[in-house]
């Protein structure tokens, strides 16, 4: 069940739809949320091979390696998310829409 | 367990002294009048600058590699880190007065500054995936905050929003293209990654995942998009900060990349190619789209991915170790990185309050008014075009050559094509400032914003100063690049 090439499509499958969720919803909090989507898919695929490292199957043993990234993935994600909303507040503030279509001060 | 030796002090001090420095900065803050004028935080985030430069200039000499192989003290990262240090120090020397003519005269603001500082220097150094990734993050964490700190004006905060939302998406990719590269081969160490065949179509994947990755980062053409609203929304100040060391921190880490863990043939045969695309699409887009701006800070920005086209040209045409391309991105990343940060300074030095000098036609007649800024201007811009005896020049004749030397004469072109329409867009400010009689009214009255019109001759000073005795940087550039193995 949870074998490697498992555990990669089902990680290559949650990245593609959070970068769809960024690409095609029409809403900043949702887009945050794919991002942590997409993040967090690629956490999956970092213990999948860490744990295939880690075990017998591999020549070089190196597993830690790929659960310590996780861990630094996981704090960095939360300070990006923080800071995330945070501007996105800043901004409601100014023109009370969470539409990325009403950025529109900037073009050209 | 390998011990904590003076090793790995040595080697973290330049990211350790903006980073106390930020720490500083923050408990300071609370113990300073209101009302006046922070000048206490502008001394100190210099002074850790200024440590942080000592530092640098300490490390300069034998590669040394610390903390297991995670950072390495080599002339590589240290070049572009005093590219960093420079570009932090001048852009605090003009926020003394800028930051209270935007009303952000605050501790969060030099302390962002001084993290993002960190951040750009610890990439410089990075040598595992794992420094690359947090140092990119550090620094663009820093920087999304500092483009929106002047959160009352709502173009400010559009352009955090929008650089953060495609930076954090770019952050996807990156992190993706690294597990991949990581599962493919076992090691996060740029080295060790370089021993595994090339070939294999994961490690090939996790390559282009990390090419999208910077891609985003620098500004290249088909991810530039933010670059451009980022650049026009974001203060003058922070703008310049971003167009220098967010650029010069991750072309060092882009480099450190392709060259230690993808430099062998079979592998550079596959980014080759993409790269190629990139730095001529940036090169045209760039400066086509340039030259229908009315907004500086909106031509600056779509300058600067033309800036980043000429940059990638100069990867390409690497040559491998024994080329002298890598070296030519080096020289052309510094010289960059000085002359974009000074139209900023201008801009930043011109601003009134709560306003931003940022319309081309404003300039009409500055010379008249402010003639020291519209000469300082007129040089950056003059070594922006390439044209000499400037720094610009040399850079873009190092690196064109270097291309057309190991055989990429197409690139080596288009750039010379792209540089000749170029100079119509850099020359009609300077014809405006020269030529016209004044429209707007300059504050000449306001007293005279001395740290700023010093960050602005430092600048303009090394540009002619690297563009007419540029030997010296050169051969640091090409020693910097043999001392990468």
């Amino acid at each position: 069940m949870f074998t490697l090439t498992n555990c990669l499509v089902l990680s290559a499958l949650i990245f593609a739809v959070g970068a769809y969720g960024v690409i095609a919803r029409r809403n900043i909090l949702i887009m945050l949320m794919s991002v942590e989507l997409m993040l967090n898919a690629v956490n999956l695929s970092f213990i999948a091979f860490a744990r295939y490292y880690g075990s017998a199957l591999a020549p070089a043993s190196s597993g830690t390696t790929g659960q310590v990234f996780v861990l630094m993935t996981m704090v960095v994600a939360a300070a990006e998310v923080a800071v995330g909303l945070a501007i996105l507040i800043a901004l409601f503030r100014g023109r009370h829409s969470v539409d990325p279509g009403d950025l529109d001060l900037l073009k050209g | 367990m390998p011990d904590i030796g003076s090793a790995e002090l040595r080697v973290l001090l330049p990211v350790l002294a903006p980073l106390l420095g930020a720490l500083a900065v923050l408990l300071t803050d609370p113990y300073l009048d209101k009302g006046r004028p922070k000048l206490p935080l502008v001394y100190i985030a210099l002074g850790s600058l200024m440590a942080a430069w000592a530092a640098l200039g300490f490390l300069w000499g034998d590669r040394v590699v610390a903390w297991s192989g995670a950072l390495a003290a080599d002339r590589f990262g240290l070049y572009l880190g005093f590219a960093i240090a420079t570009a932090a120090g001048l852009t605090v020397l003009s926020s003394a007065g800028y930051a209270r003519k935007m009303g952000v005269d605050c501790g969060e603001y030099y302390s962002l500054l001084l993290l993002a500082t960190a951040g750009m220097l610890l990439l410089a150094m990075a040598n595992d995936l794992l420094m690359v990734f947090l140092g990119i993050e550090t620094m663009s964490i820093a920087v999304y905050c500092l483009a929106g700190i002047t959160r009352e004006r709502p173009r400010s905060v559009e352009a955090a929003m929008k650089y953060f939302l495609l930076g954090a998406f770019a952050t996807g990719f990156l992190l993706y293209g690294i597990a991949l590269i990581y599962g493919a081969t076992g090691e996060v160490r740029l080295e060790r990654i370089a021993h595994h065949a090339a070939n294999r179509p994961l490690l090939l994947a996790g390559l282009g995942f990390l090419l999208v990755g910077f891609g985003f980062k620098v500004g290249a053409v088909p991810f530039h998009m933010w670059a451009p609203d980022a650049y026009e929304g974001a203060p003058a100040a922070v703008t310049g900060f971003m167009a220098a060391g967010v650029k010069a921190a991750g072309f060092a880490a882009f480099l450190r990349v392709l060259l230690t863990a993808f430099g062998g043939e079979a592998a550079a045969a596959a980014w080759a190619p993409a790269l190629w695309m990139l730095a001529a699409l940036s090169m045209i887009v760039g400066t086509l789209s340039a030259l229908a701006q009315t907004n500086l800070k909106r031509m600056l920005a779509w300058s600067s991915v033309a800036h980043t086209g000429y940059a990638l040209v100069g990867v390409v045409g690497g040559g491998g170790v024994a080329g002298n391309g890598s070296a030519a991105v080096l020289f052309y990343v510094l010289t960059y990185s000085v002359m974009t940060l000074g139209p900023f300074l201008v801009i930043a030095l011109l601003s009134r309050a709560g306003e931003e000098f940022e319309q081309i036609d404003d300039l009409a007649g500055l010379a008249r008014r402010r003639p020291v800024a519209a000469a300082a201007l007129s040089l950056f811009l003059l070594s922006l075009a390439g044209i000499p005896p400037t720094a610009g020049f040399m850079g873009k004749l190092f690196v064109f050559r270097a291309a057309i030397d190991s055989g990429w004469l197409g690139l080596g072109v288009i750039g010379i094509l792209a540089t000749l329409v170029s100079v119509y867009y850099y020359l009609r400010p300077i014809v405006l400032m020269y030529m016209r009689e004044p429209r707007a009214e300059f504050n000449a009255s306001e007293p005279t914003d001395w740290a700023s019109h010093f960050a602005i001759g430092v600048a303009a000073l090394a540009l002619l100063l690297l563009g007419v005795l540029p030997s010296d940087a050169i051969a640091a550039s090409l020693e910097s690049v043999r001392g990468l193995w």
